[in-house]
C-alpha cells in the first residue's frame, strides 16, 4: 500500500496545516486591525449610540487615510445594544468571540456599559466605557475596562471646585432635582462634595419628571434664604424652572446646573431666561476654544457633517484615538499588549490632556460653561 | 408509523442531537446563543402551560421571570449558596410570589392580561428601586457561574447542557401533565370554563395551580439567566420581555411544547442573524413575525405538522 496509517496522519496533518495557517497568519499579521464599538444604534438614545458611532468613524477613517495602524487598516466593527444591558452582554460575548476584536468601546448607559464589562473581563479584551459614569463600572476591581468620560462624583466635584473658585462667598445653596437616579446622584454627590468648603444645601427640593409648576419648591428656596440655586435637571424641567425663577424675582442669584440642560433644546425653551446660568459640561465647542486640538476637530467635523459635535462625539472620537496610540505603542494587537499601553496613555484629547488613573478613569476635568446673551462661554475665564 | 410514536421518536432523535452537538466543538458563541434559547425556551414552555393548555393570558410572564433570576443572583452572590439551592429556591420563590395572583384567576382575557401587565410593572419599579437588595438601576453584579457537585461550569459547552437538561426536564415534566387527568381538566377548562365547572372541575383551584406552575417554571429559567450572563438589570425584566415571552408561545404554536421551543429558538436567534442586515434588522424581524402569524394559530409547530402528516398514516 502507498499510504500507511502513518504517512497518512502525516500527510493530514500538513494539509491540515496548509489551510489553517494562512487563516491563523490572517489573525494575526496582516489584514484589518478589528476594533468594536458598541452603542444604543436603535431605541431610546439612539441618538447618543450614533454619535457614539460617528466620532468613532471619524477618528478610524482618519488613520486609515493616513495608511493605517502598524500599516494597516482599522476595520470597526458595530454592534447595537439598543441601549438594554441583556443586548449589550450578548452583544460583548459576540465581539469578543465570534468577531475576535483586539478591543471594544462602548457603551453609552451604564446599566449597558457594566453588562458589557462581565463579559469583556472574562474573555480578557480590553473596554473603553465610552459615556457610563457609574462611578462603579471602575470600582469592581475588573483591570480590563477603562473609561473616556468623568464619572458623576468627579463631574459634580468639579462644579463644586469651581464654585469655590469663582465664588467663594456662597454657601447655603437651594438644590432642585429631578426625582430618578440622574437627579438624585447629582443631589448626593453634591452634599458630599461641598463638605470640604463648608457649602451646605438648606433647602434640597425634588420634583418628578414631566412636572410642569414649581412655584411650591422655589418658594421653599426663597423662604430658606439661599444665596445660590443649583438645578440637577433635563432640559425641558431645566427651562421651566429658569422661567419660573425669573418670574418670582429669583433669577439674580446664582444659578448652576448640570449638562443635562446642554444646548440647543433648553436654550430654545428657557429664551432669555437662561442668561446667566452655569453648568458643568463634559464638552462644549466655546470651552475647547485654548485647545488647538479640539478647534482643529471641531472644524473638521463641521465640514463633514454640517453641525457641532456633540459630548458624545468627542468621546468616541477621543476613545478610538487613545486605542489607536494604544496599539502603536503595543506594536502589537495582542489584547494584554493593548490594555498594558491604555495604562501608559499621554494623549492630547479633545477635552484636554488624558491619562488613565490607577482605575481606569480619565484624569480630565469638567468644562463648565457660562450663558451669556443666549451663547454658550468658557465660565473658567470669569473673574472670581 | 403512528403519530404519536413519530413525534417521540422525533424528540427522543432531536435531545439526542441537541446533547451531543457540543462533542463537534461549535463556536463558543453558538453555545452561548443556544443557552440562551434553552433558557427562554424554558420560560416559554411555563407560559405555554398557562395559556396554551389553560387558556389563560400573561402578560407578566416576566415578572417571575426576573424574580428567579434576582433571588438565585443575590442567595448565590451575597449568601454564598451553591447553585443548587440558588436554583431551586429561584423556583420556589418565584412560586410563592405568584400566590398573590390567586384573587385575578378569575378574570379572564383581556382584563386578566392586564392585571398581568399591572404585576409585571410592580415587579419592574420594586427591582429598579430597592436598592439596598437589588443594586437598582446600574444592576446586580458578581454573581458566580453555575457550579454542580463543587465543580465550576465553566466551559460554555457545560453551561450548554445545564441549560438544555433543564429545559428537557421542563419539557417532558409538561408533556406528561399535558396527559394527565390535571391536563385534560384544564383543556376543558380553556374550551369552555362554564361547562367544565358544570362538569365538577374545580376552576379556580386548578387556574391558580397552572399560575404557580408557570411561575416556578419561569423562576428556574431565571436562574439559568442570572449564572449565564451574571450581570442582571431591571431594564431586562419590563414588560417587552413578557411580550418576548408571549411571541415565543404565539408564533411557536399556541398549545404545543415543541412549538414554544421552536418559537424560542426564532425570537433569540433571528435578530441575532439578522445583525449582519444592520439598521432594518428589527423592521425585517418584525416582519417575519407578521408572516409566521399567517401560518394561523397552529403556529410554527402547526406548519411543521402539516408538513410531516404525509408521512403518519392516519389513525385507524
Amino acid at each position: 500500500m502507498l499510504f500507511d496509517r502513518r504517512r497518512f496522519m502525516q500527510v493530514g496533518a500538513a494539509a491540515a496545516a496548509g489551510t489553517l495557517l494562512p487563516l491563523w497568519a490572517r489573525g494575526q499579521g496582516s489584514g484589518p486591525i478589528k476594533v468594536g464599538a458598541f452603542g444604543p444604534m436603535s431605541g431610546n438614545a439612539a441618538a447618543q449610540g450614533q454619535s457614539l458611532r460617528q466620532g468613532v468613524e471619524m477618528a478610524a477613517k482618519a488613520k486609515n487615510a493616513a495608511g493605517g495602524l502598524l500599516g494597516r487598516p482599522i476595520e470597526l466593527v458595530i454592534g447595537d445594544d439598543a441601549g438594554k444591558p441583556e443586548e449589550a452582554g450578548v452583544i460583548a460575548r459576540r465581539l469578543a468571540t465570534r468577531d475576535n476584536v483586539c478591543i471594544a468601546l462602548g457603551s453609552v448607559s451604564s446599566p449597558a456599559s457594566l453588562a458589557a464589562a462581565q463579559v469583556f473581563r472574562e474573555e480578557q479584551v480590553p473596554q473603553i466605557v465610552v459615556s457610563g459614569t457609574a462611578q462603579r463600572i471602575t470600582t469592581q476591581g475588573n483591570e480590563w475596562v477603562f473609561r473616556c468620560t468623568i464619572p458623576d462624583r468627579k463631574f459634580v466635584a468639579d462644579l463644586v471646585d469651581f464654585i469655590n473658585e469663582k465664588f467663594p462667598r456662597l454657601k447655603r445653596f437651594g438644590f432642585i432635582y429631578v426625582n430618578d437616579d440622574f437627579g438624585k446622584g447629582g443631589f448626593d454627590s453634591f452634599i458630599e462634595a461641598g463638605k470640604k468648603y463648608g457649602i451646605s444645601v438648606v433647602a434640597g427640593e425634588s420634583y418628578t419628571r414631566g412636572d410642569v409648576d414649581f412655584t411650591a419648591q422655589l418658594t421653599k428656596m426663597r423662604a430658606a434664604n439661599v444665596e445660590a440655586i443649583v438645578d440637577w435637571s433635563r432640559y425641558t424641567e431645566g427651562a421651566l424652572i429658569q422661567r419660573q425663577l425669573r418670574q418670582h424675582n429669583m433669577s439674580d442669584l446664582p444659578r448652576f446646573g448640570s449638562d443635562g440642560i446642554a444646548p440647543p433644546a433648553f436654550l430654545e425653551l428657557a429664551g432669555e431666561a437662561a442668561n446667566g446660568v452655569m453648568y458643568a459640561t463634559h464638552f462644549s465647542p466655546a470651552t475647547a476654544a485654548d485647545n488647538p486640538v479640539a478647534v482643529k476637530w471641531i472644524e473638521a467635523f463641521r465640514s463633514e457633517f454640517g453641525k457641532l459635535p456633540d459630548y458624545v462625539h468627542a468621546q468616541g472620537y477621543d476613545a478610538m484615538n487613545v486605542t489607536i496610540q494604544a496599539i502603536e505603542r503595543a506594536k502589537s494587537i495582542d489584547r494584554t499588549a493593548i490594555r498594558d499601553a491604555l495604562r501608559k496613555t499621554d494623549y492630547q484629547s479633545v477635552r484636554g490632556p488624558f491619562k488613565f488613573d490607577a482605575k481606569g478613569d480619565p484624569t480630565l476635568v469638567s468644562h463648565v460653561v457660562r450663558i451669556v446673551n443666549m451663547k454658550e462661554t468658557n465660565a473658567r475665564l470669569m473673574k472670581p | 408509523m403512528e403519530s404519536a410514536r413519530l413525534k417521540r421518536s422525533l424528540t427522543g432523535i432531536v435531545l439526542l442531537a441537541l446533547a451531543a452537538l457540543p462533542l463537534f466543538e461549535p463556536h463558543q458563541f453558538v453555545l452561548h446563543m443556544l443557552s440562551l434559547v434553552a433558557i427562554s425556551a424554558t420560560a416559554a414552555l411555563g407560559l405555554q402551560l398557562l395559556l396554551g393548555f389553560s387558556g389563560q393570558l400573561s402578560i407578566g410572564q416576566a415578572a417571575f421571570y426576573g424574580i428567579g433570576a434576582y433571588a438565585s443572583g443575590l442567595l448565590s452572590a451575597k449568601l454564598g449558596m451553591p447553585f443548587i439551592v440558588a436554583f431551586f429556591a429561584a423556583g420556589v420563590i418565584a412560586a410563592v410570589v405568584s400566590l398573590v395572583m390567586v384573587p385575578i384567576t378569575r378574570l379572564t382575557g383581556a382584563a386578566l392580561a392586564v392585571a398581568t401587565l399591572g404585576f409585571s410593572i410592580l415587579v419592574y419599579l420594586v427591582l429598579k428601586n430597592e436598592e439596598w437588595l437589588t443594586g437598582g438601576s446600574f444592576g446586580l453584579m458578581g454573581i458566580p457561574r453555575a457550579s454542580l457537585f463543587g465543580y465550576v461550569l465553566a466551559k460554555p459547552a457545560y453551561a450548554y447542557l445545564l441549560c438544555v437538561a433543564v429545559a428537557a426536564a421542563v419539557y417532558l415534566s409538561l408533556l406528561r401533565l399535558q396527559r394527565s387527568r390535571f391536563g385534560r381538566a384544564i383543556n376543558a377548562i380553556r374550551q369552555n370554563e362554564d361547562a367544565a365547572r358544570a362538569c365538577g372541575v374545580k376552576v379556580t383551584l386548578l387556574k391558580s395551580q397552572c399560575f404557580v406552575i408557570a411561575a416556578f417554571v419561569a423562576g428556574l429559567a431565571g436562574s439559568l439567566y442570572a449564572h449565564q450572563v451574571r450581570y442582571l438589570a431591571p431594564t431586562d425584566f419590563t414588560f417587552w420581555k413578557s411580550v418576548e415571552i408571549l411571541i415565543m408561545v404565539v408564533i411557536g404554536g399556541m398549545g404545543s411544547l415543541f412549538g414554544a421551543v421552536l418559537g424560542a429558538a426564532v425570537v433569540v436567534l433571528v435578530p441575532e442573524v439578522l445583525r449582519e442586515v444592520g439598521d432594518y434588522r428589527m423592521l425585517i424581524f418584525g416582519a417575519i413575525l407578521m408572516v409566521v402569524m399567517l401560518f394561523g394559530e397552529g403556529g410554527i409547530a402547526g406548519f411543521l405538522e402539516q408538513c410531516l402528516r404525509p408521512f403518519s398514516k392516519p389513525r385507524a
